[in-house]
């Protein structure tokens, strides 16, 4: 805020400034919106003149009358025609402005005074120029400090002095009591004698008369008018004098008209009479001592009667006549008269005979017992038939599932909302009693159901013996995993459960997952997968895994899983594990290979072979000559051993027996008839039996043919099933990786647009100079990272 | 930015080492569908090695058990351990040389050898990512749903206890 001094004013002229001032610019927008003035010259800026809503015109005026620094009046001229038409002042500078004086109708009089008395910042006295003479001639004052008027005094004479009070004591807004207030020793009480009015809630509208009809000075009678209507619908009675108001009257009926009385004739606090005020000599009595009747929505009828049965002084019983049919349909009873009324009766179907009984056993708010029907009669009006085709049934009545202490909706509809949990109950076998429940759940809220829960009791002993989990487990509103529980002995827990999935949503089942604890000790030990890929309703595999007890020391000890991958039945492996250090490791395997493989000869393509007639000179290698070392290896794993011998044998002329052959071998370490020969062992029985030699990788169809050439022998490791089983796209193994060993003696490039490497194979009972197209043996010697043994004698 | 590892060529690296020769692995045993893990701030490859015979029978190629595991460190491929499981007492009842299963499973049934390469192809590529990923400490959800999701579908069935035993953890994140 900048501030500057004005220029000093001389008003009379005398030569010495008698008027000072400052400027302000209080919301800093360059204009000047007060000025403070020292109009008096005595050091005080008593006056400020001021632009509260920076138009630029100045509209109000402060004033700082009694000089303490303080601007404690203010002033405005709200129409700016100047003349002042607000005053309002802080009394006691407590920063409060605690009068108001407004002339409302600018008129030039001051008409209105609103006056805080207590500082709170709210006008509690009122007065007002109602004839505009410039007296105040109504007073109105909010004596209880509810902010609300609720006493008038008035000047009815005019003469400025406020003389009488009116009262509206039958709170029809109209002044039905007025009292001279000069007056103070007249009779007040108009047609009742005695009677005070009260506004006791504010609104403005005296809603309860006192009176003292007997003028002993004490207020005997109390009329209520609590709706407003203009009616006492209550009144309350000290009849006897007590002081004890025993009697309460009421207008059951909104006439207007007083019609009946409850009273509490013994003073014990429980009304034990009631009374039809029209009819006074009409037994009126409800036929329960001590009881009290309610009418609590206010139509005329009682719907509750609250009985003390034992007259203890407590009461025991509530009976509900919900439904207005003037049966009690509900009743609640504190039968250990702990005060805690913990059961509840239900006349579902309003024949008068109680179906359901919940009780809160142990007190602590929600029912935990439910006491099915006592009279014999059926609670369910019609067996509800649950096939897919028909709609359940409504029925009346429904069970507290959640145990929130409702009970539902007595008839006409089925949901129970709570939350997001729908409850139905059925009665399945009509024999009166639930024993099928389904809960709806919506978990995300978002209005669509995405779980199903339903709970059958099978057997009717009250137990639930099946549970079902329809799940909408993606969210997508279609259901798509049904779980199933069984408790098949009864005892509580669940010992089958079977979870049916719709992998890929297609609306079948795909995969089904079945448990089972066959030894009910509550842990599942054995399930089975069953896998359907093709939608056609039968599994196409089947893996079942199951705990058995190897040692019979009665601890699940192992895990077995069988496979069946092809569906057919018959579990092709089985795996055994153990658990060890929490995990499962394979401990065995029991592989039916039979069933897997006939054990019949590979199913070999069928092979080219060398032509004997082929020119030489279009020969590497001497083929013809190498073939006659050939011999097949039979189920064996002894291919490089063979490929070898072949070697040694032409190339020394010696005759080697493949038996000592190959336990020497093995006896060396290089070979062992389960596993064959590795590759770096290749040639160490070439080099026992003196045959030089040398192996390399990454060789390629030139450095075979260079050898041969040269009179030397190749040894060379191959993916064999790239040369037996070729030719069929669905005869693979994943693998990529020599599995076997050959001799290449010679390649034929009589064909040059085909040439053909000329091998014998010990592992093919075919393989004696088979003939194998350039392109197919490079593709299997690759796989082997084109290795390969020069021999040379 | 090229991708700089490749679990592919790091097989075939171990195929030729002097290692693989040394070790003297019996001709035959070809490298399966590795592991993948994470330890001491390394990632490390875990290779299995077992033998497969084709009967010349469709989807009757006898599966062995696996054998032999390479365990390799793959920011520069050396070789960090070998393990044959014919000296692991978990496996001591297991023979090696008797099948355990057969190929193709069910879940590659439809699938002729071109289209296995293919989809073998794709899973290195996964692998490589997971590898990198796996540098940086984390796995990407979508990249491990992908990978285990192949993975699943590729590996046969036969050899998932194998699996299970080698490393729980990566069955548990990818297999099942």
């Amino acid at each position: 805020m900048s501030d500057k001094y004005a220029p000093n004013f001389d008003i009379d002229g005398d030569g010495i400034p008698d008027v000072y001032s400052e400027e302000f610019d209080l919301n800093g927008d360059g204009i000047i919106d007060a000025v403070t003035l020292d109009m008096d010259g005595d050091g005080v800026m008593e006056t400020m003149f001021q632009d509260s809503d920076f138009d630029g015109v100045a509209d109000r005026t402060l004033l700082d009358t009694d000089g303490d620094f303080f601007f404690e009046t203010i002033v405005e001229d709200t129409n700016s025609d100047g003349i002042l038409d607000v005053v309002m002042v802080d009394t006691d500078d407590s920063g409060v402005v605690d009068v108001i004086m407004t002339d409302s109708d600018l008129d030039g009089l001051m008409d209105t005074v609103e006056i805080d008395t207590n500082d709170d910042g709210f006008f509690d006295v009122a007065q007002v120029d109602l004839d505009g003479d410039g007296l105040m001639d109504l007073e109105a004052v909010d004596t209880d400090g509810d902010f609300v008027f609720d006493s008038f005094s008035v000047d009815t004479d005019g003469d400025g002095v406020l003389d009488t009070a009116f009262v509206d004591s039958d709170g029809d807004g109209l002044v039905d009591e007025s009292f001279d207030l000069l007056e103070p020793e007249a009779d007040q009480l108009s047609s009742e004698e005695n009677a005070y009015a009260e506004d006791l809630d504010g609104d403005g509208y005296y809603e309860t008369l006192s009176i003292d009809t007997d003028g002993d000075g004490v207020v005997d009678t109390v009329l209520q008018d609590l709706d407003g209507d203009g009616y006492a619908e209550i009144a309350h009675q000290d009849l006897d004098g007590d002081g004890y108001f025993e009697t309460q009257h009421y207008d059951t009926d909104g006439d207007g008209i007083l019609d009946t009385a409850v009273a509490d004739l013994d003073g014990d606090g429980l009304a034990d009479e009631s009374y039809d005020l029209l009819e006074p000599e009409a037994e009126q009595p409800s036929g329960d001592e001590n009881s009290i009747a309610e009418d609590l929505d206010g139509d005329g009828y009682y719907e509750t009667l609250s009985v003390d049965t034992d007259g203890d002084g407590v009461v025991d019983t509530i009976l509900q006549d919900t439904n207005g049919d003037g049966y009690a349909d509900q009743v609640y009873v504190d039968e250990d008269g702990d005060g805690y009324l913990e059961t509840l009766m239900v006349d579902g179907d309003g024949d008068g005979f109680t179906e359901l009984v919940f009780v809160d056993t142990d007190g602590d708010g929600e029912v935990d017992t439910q006491i099915s029907a006592e009279d014999g009669e059926s609670y369910f009006e019609t067996a509800p038939d649950l096939s897919e085709d028909s709609e359940p049934v409504e029925l009346s009545g429904l069970q507290d599932l959640d145990g929130d202490g409702k009970a539902g909706i007595e008839s006409g509809s089925i949901h129970q909302e709570h939350n997001k949990v729908y409850e139905e109950a059925y009665d399945l076998d009509g024999d009166g009693k639930a024993d099928a429940w389904i809960s709806y759940v919506d978990n995300d809220g978002d209005g669509v159901e995405d779980g199903i829960l339903t709970q059958v009791d099978d057997d009717g002993d009250g137990q639930i013996d099946r549970v079902v989990q329809e799940l909408d487990t993606n969210g997508d509103g279609v259901i798509d995993t049904v779980i199933e529980e069984l408790d098949l002995d009864g005892d509580g827990f669940a010992d089958n459960r079977t979870e049916y999935v719709d992998h890929n949503g297609d609306g079948q089942i795909d995969v089904v997952l079945e448990s089972a604890d066959t030894d009910g000790d509550g842990i599942y030990d054995v399930q089975t997968l069953s896998v359907d890929n093709d939608g056609d309703g039968n599994a196409d595999s089947v893996v079942e895994g199951r705990w058995v007890d190897t040692d019979g020391d009665g601890q699940l000890d192992t895990y077995t899983e069988s496979v069946d991958s092809d569906g057919d039945g018959v579990f092709e492996t089985v795996s055994s594990f153990a658990e060890m250090d929490g995990e499962l490791v394979m401990v065995e395997q029991l592989v039916d290979v039979e069933n897997i493989y006939d054990g019949e000869s590979l199913n070999y393509q069928e092979l080219e072979h060398f032509d004997t007639n082929t020119d030489r000179e279009d020969v590497s290698g001497d083929p013809w000559k190498s073939m006659g070392e050939w011999e097949y290896q039979g189920e064996t794993n002894r291919c490089a051993l063979y490929s070898q011998k072949f070697v040694i044998e032409e190339l020394t002329g010696r005759e080697i027996d493949m038996e000592q052959f190959a336990d020497e071998a093995e006896a060396n370490g290089w070979f062992s008839e389960e596993g064959g020969t590795p590759m770096a062992h290749m040639n160490k029985m070439l080099e026992l039996y003196g045959i030089d030699n040398e192996m390399s990788f990454n060789n390629d169809v030139d450095d075979i043919k260079e050898c041969l050439d040269q009179g030397g022998k190749v040894i060379v490791s191959i993916d064999a099933d790239e040369i037996w089983f070729e030719e069929n796209a669905d005869v693979f193994s994943p693998a990529d990786g020599a599995n076997h060993a050959i001799e290449v003696i010679g390649v034929d490039y009589s064909n040059p647009d085909e040439p053909m490497v000329i091998i014998n194979d010990s592992g093919n009972p075919d393989g004696q100079g088979a003939a194998i197209p350039l392109d197919t043996f490079v593709d299997a010697w690759e796989d082997g990272n084109c290795q390969m043994i020069e021999c040379y004698p | 930015m090229a991708n700089e590892i490749s679990v592919k060529k790091l097989i075939a690296e171990i195929k030729t080492s002097d290692f693989m020769i040394d070790c003297a692995m019996p001709l035959g045993y070809v490298e399966g569908l590795p592991l993948l893990r994470r330890c001491n701030g390394e990632t490390l490859l875990m290779i299995p090695y077992l033998k497969y015979q084709v009967t010349g029978k469709v989807d009757q190629t006898l599966v062995y058990p696996i054998r032999f595991v390479i365990t390799v460190r793959v920011r520069d491929g050396r070789i960090m351990g070998y393990q044959d499981l014919l000296a692991d007492a978990r496996f001591g009842k297991v023979d090696f040389n008797q099948p355990i299963g057969l190929f193709r499973h069910e879940a590659i049934r439809g699938w002729n050898k071109q289209v296995y390469k293919d989809n073998k192809q794709l899973l290195y590529r996964l692998y490589d990512e997971a590898c990198e990923a796996m540098d940086a400490e984390t796995v990407p959800a979508a990249l491990a749903e992908q990978l285990g999701q192949l993975l699943r579908q590729m590996v046969e069935p036969c050899q998932l206890p194998i699996y299970q035993a080698l490393d729980a953890a990566f069955y548990n994140t990818y297999m099942v």
